[in-house]
């Protein structure tokens, strides 16, 4: 009895065990064949740099409207090219023409001519009167469907919902915001050096519906829009003193910003709108405040015997960036938005100026002077990778793109002519000059418009 | 009973113990077994890297041509490097024949008959860093400008001068106009625009559809099956160096091969971050454009079991 329980047991246990090595085996069977059939592993780590080639034919539209249909995809098309990023194809090469588009597209036809987007559109006029734009981006190789939209307005806006589109595109090709529907505003300068005119003017990004806001009788400088795009602040002389005022855009009223006993300049808004931080000059000393728009309160930001200006809030509002020369040559620092936790960013050689920190975080981009030249470059928050975007006789004053891709900046020539706009990508490419009808300087770039 | 028993007892525990103990000597001690047993309790990790008899990596040798000034082996036989591995021969000798233990077939694993390719050990060239700028992206410029001879503007064309000690990589694809000044732009090679695409593409060709397909090789990929392919989409593949976070983006793709070498399907390996975050889709898309751009994709036919899906990682760290 008992020993046949044991040999029941060890049979057991043989058995187990037996049992054991047939899964191991069946283990080693079931994960060897799986390493063995491992997929093929490539890794790609090089590609080209080059613009994206896109095909943007008329948008289709019967008769009346249709007129539209050439002014929309141009506009767009301008948009993209300007960028650096899209290459646009010129529409004499398309193989496929519009009323066929208008039911599918022929892939092969647009891979043919090397297409890799195509954006096909049409004008529509409404019972109201009223014209309805509608798009699709197409990916070419994929051959689906990436973004469709429309939009319906009145006649007159064909152009800014022609930008919109432009940047839907932007957005879903890039994966960032576009940043065609913006204004900038700048100074244009007439006149001869000596006794020059300078008037507030905006315009659109492409230099469309240019408009001056200010007559001219007084100096401005330094204009900077606000996060809404509605409010632009900047200096201005009362009584022979530059003060910071603050001008509404639709309803042209202007204000005079603090009861400051000495002078203020360099204004710029926090990301949020509600405050206004500037420097205020006294017994020559310059320092920084902001100001609460809402309570009209304003708080000393620093106290410091050395020059503390152009400051510049970081896209959360925590953080400024502002130069000072408390070093001894003029240097860039980040400090708390209360004013608390100073600390140096730049280290390189020559002076550094009018810090404005990237609305996407990433960059602070600046004026340097060095070597009686001057250079618009940029670095990152920490004062790591500093590179020189573009340099000059002289170029200063860098505003930022809303998706902070893009500066714009002034440069004049030795030669005294007038300054001019130019753009630039933040990879040092693609630098470009704005045409104004003056002479133009201080350039602020809006957010998106609303 | 209890006499029976105890004599099962003792004749169980000796069974078991001299089991046990040539067991131990099988694998420990019995000197004709020991002769070239590996140590096995700490394998070690060998690449494993294949190569077609007749290798002819097309993209880096027609890079390389370029570049002869520069360092590394001027021999554009990079296979010979690692090949070391070899001896995979030493494996064989592990079996276990000795005895049919029990307790023996439980650790398997080690046989590593091939011990699966760690990595391609990418035994590439050296990386074309600022060698070759091809084309910046800088597209025409319209250009009304009033006074043309910019300084700054003309340069752009020039390569980055030799200095990487970049912590960033990028550094080099983006300008740096004080980098430009500071360095006379005498010494750096032209920028040989028709060499890397043309000749790459032909090499591409001739080496894998003929020759490979003859070789009587094992049916797994070649290093420089693996190259001919990378060549192949990488003159397709179009990024944006200055996107937001791309120095720390990696893209992967899997890929579902036709037996003609079309692409059935491309799958992003990350469903959820390319559903929600914009940046990381826009650069899936140019890797999955330069996948679809390479159809069909060159490979040797009769490898199709090995080839049918690929895993394509994309990380941006230089141009073409």
């Amino acid at each position: 009895m008992m020993k046949s329980v044991r040999q029941m047991s060890l049979r057991r246990m043989g058995a187990a065990l037996f049992g054991l090595a047939v899964a191991g085996v069946a283990l080693a069977a079931a994960v060897a064949p799986h390493t063995a059939r491992a997929e093929v592993k490539i890794d790609i780590t090089r590609g080209k740099v080059e613009p994206m080639p896109i095909a943007i034919p008329d948008f289709a539209g019967p008769g009346d409207a249709g007129r539209f249909g050439g002014d929309v995809a141009t506009v767009i098309s301008a948009d993209l090219e300007r960028s650096g990023l899209f290459a646009p194809i010129n529409k004499a090469a398309f193989i496929q023409d519009l009323p066929s588009l208008d039911t599918q597209p022929r892939f092969t036809d647009w891979r043919t001519i090397n297409a890799q987007l195509l954006v096909q559109g049409v004008v529509e006029p409404q019972p109201d009167g009223r014209l309805r734009l509608a798009f699709r981006l197409w990916d070419i190789y994929g051959g689906e469907q990436m973004k469709g939209q429309a939009y319906v307005t009145q006649p007159e806006n064909w152009r800014r919902v022609s930008h919109i589109i432009a940047d839907e595109i932007y957005k879903r090709v890039t994966g960032e915001d576009g940043y065609f529907d913006t204004r900038v505003v700048y100074v244009s300068e007439t006149g001869p050096a000596t006794k020059r005119v300078k008037r507030l003017a905006i315009m659109d990004q492409d230099g469309a519906n240019h408009h001056y806001l200010s007559d001219g009788s007084n100096i401005v400088l330094t204009p900077r829009f606000s996060p809404t795009a509605q409010e632009i602040t900047y200096m201005s002389y009362y009584n022979g003193s530059p003060r910071v005022y603050l001008l509404n855009i639709d309803t042209g009223r202007q204000e005079l910003l603090g009861d400051f006993p000495g002078m203020t300049f360099a204004p710029r808004f926090s990301p949020d709108g509600n405050k206004v931080v500037m420097s205020m000059a006294k017994d020559g000393n310059s320092e920084l405040y902001d100001m609460d728009l809402r309570t009209r309160r304003t708080s000393r930001l620093t106290n410091h015997p050395a020059i503390d200006t152009s400051p510049s809030y970081s896209p959360d509002g925590q953080q400024i960036v502002f130069n000072s020369d408390r070093g001894g040559a003029q240097q860039l620092y980040v400090m708390d938005s209360q004013g608390n936790n100073v600390r140096r960013i730049s280290f390189g050689d020559g002076r550094y100026a009018t810090p404005v920190w990237s609305p996407r975080g990433d960059l602070i981009a600046f004026t340097k002077m060095k070597g009686g030249e001057f250079y618009i470059g940029v670095m990152r928050p920490d004062g790591t990778g500093e590179r020189m975007l573009s340099n000059g006789f002289l170029m200063e004053g860098p505003t930022w793109a809303p998706n902070g891709r893009v500066l714009m900046y002034y440069r004049q020539e030795a030669n005294g002519a007038a300054p001019q706009l130019f753009s630039i990508d933040l990879t040092g490419f693609n630098e470009r000059r704005l045409v104004t009808p003056q002479g133009s300087s201080d350039p602020a770039w809006s957010p998106l418009l609303p | 009973m209890s006499d029976h028993d105890s004599g099962l007892r003792r004749s169980l525990i000796l069974s078991v113990s001299v089991h046990v103990l040539v067991g131990a000597l099988s694998y420990l001690g019995l000197p004709f077994l020991s002769r070239d047993m590996p140590v096995e309790d700490a394998p070690i990790v060998i690449d494993l890297v294949e190569i077609a008899e007749r290798t002819a990596a097309p993209p880096p040798s027609a890079k390389q041509k370029e570049q002869v000034a520069q360092k590394v082996e001027p021999k554009p036989e990079p296979p010979k490097v690692e090949p070391k591995p070899e001896p995979p021969k030493p494996e064989p000798p592990k079996p276990e024949p000795p005895k049919p233990e029990p307790p023996k077939p439980v650790e398997p694993p080690k046989p590593q008959p091939q011990p699966p390719k760690p990595e391609p050990p990418k035994p590439e060239p050296p990386k074309s860093e600022q060698v070759d700028p091809t084309l910046p992206p800088e597209p025409k410029k319209p250009d009304p400008k009033p006074e043309p001879p910019k300084p700054p503007k003309p340069e752009p064309e020039k390569t980055p001068p030799k200095k990487p000690v970049e912590e960033d990589p990028f550094k080099d694809l983006m300008k740096n106009v004080e980098k430009y000044r500071q360095q006379p732009k005498a010494s750096t090679p032209p920028p040989s625009q028709a060499a890397p695409s043309a000749p790459t593409q032909g090499a591409t060709n001739s080496a894998n559809s003929p020759r490979i397909l003859n070789a009587p090789v094992a049916d797994r990929a070649t290093m420089s099956e693996k190259d001919a392919i990378r060549a192949q989409i990488e003159q397709n593949w179009v990024f944006d160096v200055g996107a937001k976070g791309i120095e720390s983006m990696v893209i992967v793709l899997r890929v579902y091969m036709n037996p003609d070498g079309t692409v059935s399907k491309v799958d992003v390996a990350d469903t959820v971050r390319y559903n929600t975050d914009s940046g990381y889709r826009a650069m899936a898309d140019t890797a999955k454009r330069a996948v679809l751009k390479s159809q069909p994709l060159k490979y040797p036919n009769q490898k199709y079991e090995e080839f049918k899906v690929l895993e394509l990682s994309f990380a941006p760290r230089d141009r073409l």
